[in-house]
């Protein structure tokens, strides 16, 4: 993990998906819509991030999670999924990883969700529809 | 605000509670004498004294929302004093309405919320009885407020308080000050977020949660429930304790797209005496938000005021810091206020004399215990000189012998052994005459301890007393709106108010009493043209009584209304199939049919009672409390419940029996006797073990089976004991009777408490544990459980 402490100032130039020791930043997506997940995707490795997995439901994040852990960085979980949702996926995993960075992605409308997840523990939120400077600023924001 | 209260600060609060309620209770009860006499100018002082303490502690308190409309009331009230108005019917209403509201506003309060209902309708009928005229208002109270409309009243719109919420008083500093750590700086961080985000609401937690990773958050205003709400505040101030500069974080708090400016200030606690004023006057140092690295001003600003400025070295992580102060709304809903008691003080000097008398009593058994060891000592001492006597005696028998042999006579020997052991007789005399006035004194002792122990049981026992009239008094106020909205005359009269009753007891009386007097006034109570046509007077009288009788209280409830028609009664539980139509039964019994599960007999489904759960319900509520609620009528006279209760709950008549190695106590009121048969005198019918009580046919349960306490199966005789109420009895087969005894009874905790059939423990004389028996539960279990196991039985066979 990242700490504050001893994360230097960042050049604007350098690629986003690079953490302080130049490796790329692990994500894993938790999204039940192809289409979100890719969208996602694109933006994230077109700064240099590493989508190292995605899942389509919020079971299925939380093992991919526990499989992957240490090795990923950032989770973006979508908050309406099949199966489980997101707020309880994200619940899990705190539980599992209480530093893990969870990024949650909301639909309009989905604001007590929104604060239950950062009251659990999520870093940040996104409102869909994503825009590409949003995503990746809030996303830069919180693996700070 | 009453997130941060310190303990001394809740007594405070408790009293405040407790005194608002008696003040409510007051404004209500002397509402409804101003109504009868509208002309009674005490009962106006007494109102106005009333709402003016009230005003006057809402303040104290903080309850800005109470205080303001209390204030209302009271200028309202002022104008009625004044003869300015005249107190007619609406103006009563209003008053009523307005106490309602302030009812509700202190429950709110208790349960941690602000009311939130809407008070402006209240509020002009108020005005306008200052102004002399009258406004007819809606007399609905929003009781349980809704957090929604929290959110309504917590809305920043209302420009006046605004400043207000912006500063600090001395106090609140005092106590961010104690939630804080020692070596922690204290900032207010306001912060001020975009309304053209898209989930705008979302950003007071958003923050607080951003916070919560850097340093703790001590308090937030507005609060943590309004920030929760679905609502979007323009600007939240955050008070935190920081371990470090909060400064170096600005940019993490600055939240792109959600936060618009961020300022963080420091509120410097040491200063704070004698301040008053708002934000800008109080000694916050302001650090603009344009100079980045500020740090080195933040750090400056409390200069020399902290011994603690050593850098704190241990940069303690986010989560740790977080934890101890979690999320300030926890607080308030984790701490269920206990109870408060007000006792005559009388009872307390009473209790300490009492203790004292221990004190001399035990004093008494140390000299006691004192007098049995010098006893022992002398006892010892004798029986040395005893022994040594006797071993002289058998050390010289051989000598007495030879002498005889020797032609001595035996006379002769005798008169010399006589003398030479005389005093042997009388060796032990001392001893026993001082050990029998020792074993009186202790006798006497042990009897004033006795008495002791019992005066102070039932001085403490006198300590949880308290007085019916604390839920009589609620009557009035019930029946004046029930017999209004029935458009019936009722005269409430209430006797015995005096009697004192245990305390929890009293707490759980209430609903069912109410549901009572409900039930006499909607079904008993004619309307005045039925009453006009019986020869009765219009106005009907409902009387409730309190009474004491032996160790039980009686409480009655009377009315002169048309009373019960048993036919109808009778015929409604045929139809209902609680009854054989075959069966005769008595009209008392008759009466009692009413308690059963969905029996109601009003024509027409009123919202006052009748939906067919009530009475029912009434007597299920009244025998948790071990008592018993009958009912006696005549036709077209009126009726009368009757409630039987024990005065506490804490002491019980019982009897203990023996089964197995196993104590067992069975609370006395629900034995009706106790036989001894022979085994061969219970019978089996339909797989019941019964056996013949007189004419009766009682099933029997055996302890020893339900329990699963190895017993021999087939004594010689069978102990059984009769428990239950008339209509519903069953017998407990055990070993043996003990006897009755007072039982205390000590609640069973944790896993203990689900276990069917037991109502808790009771440690006996002896210090052994004996539990005590819940005999309405063990109706319903043991016939179930006994057929179960008889059934396995006969399996494994």
């Amino acid at each position: 993990m990242k700490t504050k402490q001893d994360f230097p100032s960042i050049n604007q130039k350098e690629a986003l998906g690079k953490g302080p020791d130049g490796r790329a930043i692990r994500v894993l997506i938790v999204d039940d819509s192809m289409f979100v997940t890719k969208q996602i995707g694109q933006i994230l490795t077109s700064e240099g991030f590493e989508v190292v997995a995605s899942a389509a439901d919020g079971q299925e994040g939380l093992e991919k999670y526990k499989e992957l852990y240490p090795n990923v960085d950032l989770v973006t979980m979508d908050i309406t999924m099949p199966r489980m949702d997101g707020v309880s996926a994200l619940e899990k995993i705190m539980e599992f990883d209480n530093k893990a960075c969870v990024v949650m992605i909301s639909a309009l409308g989905k604001q007590d969700l929104v604060k239950k997840s950062l009251l659990l523990g999520a870093r940040n939120y996104i409102v869909k529809p994503l825009d590409r400077t949003k995503v990746l600023e809030r996303i830069t924001a919180s693996i700070r | 605000m009453s997130d941060y209260l310190d303990p001394a600060n809740e007594e405070l609060l408790k009293d405040f509670f407790l005194e608002a309620e008696s003040q409510v209770e007051m404004l209500e009860s002397n509402i409804l004498v101003l109504e009868n006499d509208p002309g009674n100018s005490d009962a106006v002082d007494e109102l106005f004294r009333a709402a003016h303490t009230l005003k006057g502690g809402a303040a104290t308190v903080q309850m800005d929302e109470l205080a303001e409309f209390t204030h209302l009331v009271e200028d309202a009230l002022d104008a009625i004093r004044e003869g300015k108005v005249s107190v007619s019917a609406p103006v009563v209403d209003t008053l009523l309405t307005a106490t309602d509201i302030t009812k509700a506003m202190l429950t709110d309060r208790q349960a941690g919320k602000i009311y939130g209902g809407d008070v402006s309708s209240i509020k002009a009928a108020l005005l306008g009885i200052l102004q002399g005229e009258t406004v007819t208002v809606d007399t609905a109270v929003d009781a349980g407020s809704e957090p929604a409309q929290v959110a309504t009243v917590e809305a920043p719109k209302d420009v006046t308080k605004a400043p207000s919420r912006a500063s600090l008083s001395e106090y609140e500093i005092l106590e961010l000050r104690e939630a804080a750590k020692e070596e922690q700086l204290i900032y207010a961080v306001k912060v001020s977020f975009r309304e053209d985000n898209p989930m705008n609401t979302i950003g007071g937690i958003h923050l607080f949660t951003t916070l919560k990773g850097l340093c703790s958050v001590l308090k937030t205003d507005p609060d943590f429930e309004a920030l929760y709400e679905d609502k979007y505040h323009p600007e939240v101030t955050y008070y935190v304790a920081a371990d470090d500069d909060l400064e170096q974080h600005r940019s993490r708090l600055e939240i792109s797209d959600v936060v618009d400016k961020v300022e963080i200030a420091l509120v410097a606690a040491e200063e704070t005496p004698a301040v008053e004023a708002p934000v800008v006057e109080t000694p916050v140092v302001e650090t603009p938000a344009e100079k980045p690295p500020a740090a080195e001003t933040a750090k400056k600003a409390p200069p020399a005021k902290k011994p603690v400025e050593a850098p704190a070295p241990e940069q303690s992580t986010a989560s740790d810091q977080g934890e101890p102060d979690a999320a300030p709304g926890d607080r308030k809903r984790g701490q269920p206020a206990g109870s408060l008691l007000r006792v005559d003080s009388r009872r307390i000097d009473n209790l300490l004399n009492l203790v004292s008398e221990t004190v001399i009593n035990k004093a008494a058994f140390n000299q006691v215990s004192n007098d049995f060891g010098e006893n022992l000592a002398l006892f010892q001492s004798v029986e040395g000189r005893y022994r040594e006597m006797l071993k002289e005696l058998f050390d010289s028998l051989p000598d007495y012998l030879e002498q005889i042999q020797q032609g001595k006579s035996v006379k002769e020997i005798r008169a010399e052994i006589g003398e030479r052991f005389n005093d042997m007789p009388g060796l032990f005399d001392d001893f026993e005459g001082g050990y029998k006035k020792t074993v009186a004194r202790f006798r006497g002792t042990a009897q004033n301890l006795g008495r002791i122990a019992g005066e102070l049981q039932e001085g403490v026992m006198r300590i949880r007393m308290v007085p019916v009239s604390q839920i009589f008094s609620r009557f009035p106020r019930l029946v004046r709106d029930l017999s209004r909205s029935l458009k019936k005359q009722i005269d409430l009269v209430i006797q015995g108010e005096d009697t004192e009753l245990d305390k929890s007891v009293i707490e759980d009386l209430l609903d069912p009493l109410i549901h009572c007097v409900r039930n006499s006034i909607d079904h008993g109570i004619e309307h005045p043209e039925g009453r006009r046509e019986a020869g009765k007077a219009d106005v009907g009288t409902v009387t409730l009584r309190a009474s004491n009788e032996g160790n039980m209280i009686l409480i009655e409830v009377v009315d002169d209304g048309r009373g019960i028609d048993v036919d109808a009664v009778r015929k409604k539980a045929i139809d209902r199939g609680i009854i054989h139509p075959n069966k005769q039964i008595s009209d008392i019994e008759a009466y009692n049919l009413i308690f059963h599960p969905g029996f109601s007999t009003a024509r027409t489904v009123t919202n006052v009672s009748g939906r067919g759960v009530g009475l029912d319900v009434v007597k299920r509520q009244i025998e948790k409390l071990n008592g018993t609620v009958t009912v006696t009528s005549a036709q077209g006279s009126g009726s009368r419940f009757t409630i039987k209760i024990p005065l506490t709950l804490a002491i019980i008549q019982g009897l203990l029996v023996k089964v197995g190695g196993e104590m067992y106590a069975i609370p006395i009121t629900s034995v009706i006797d106790s036989h001894r048969i022979k085994p061969s005198q219970i019978k089996l019918i339909d797989n019941y073990e019964v056996f013949n009580v007189r004419e009766d046919v009682v099933s029997l349960i055996r302890l020893s089976r339900l329990f699963r306490i190895p017993t021999e199966e087939n004594p010689e005789y069978h102990y059984v004991v009769i428990v239950g109420s008339d209509e519903r009895k069953m017998g407990l087969v055990v070993d043996s009777l003990i006897g009755e005894e007072d039982v205390v009874i000590k609640p069973l905790r944790d896993h203990f408490t689900s276990s069917p059939g037991i109502a808790g423990a009771n440690i006996t004389g002896e210090g052994k544990v004996s539990l005590i028996i819940d005999v309405s539960q063990l109706l319903e279990l043991g016939l179930k459980r006994e057929k179960e196991e008889r059934a396995r039985r006969e399996l494994s066979i």
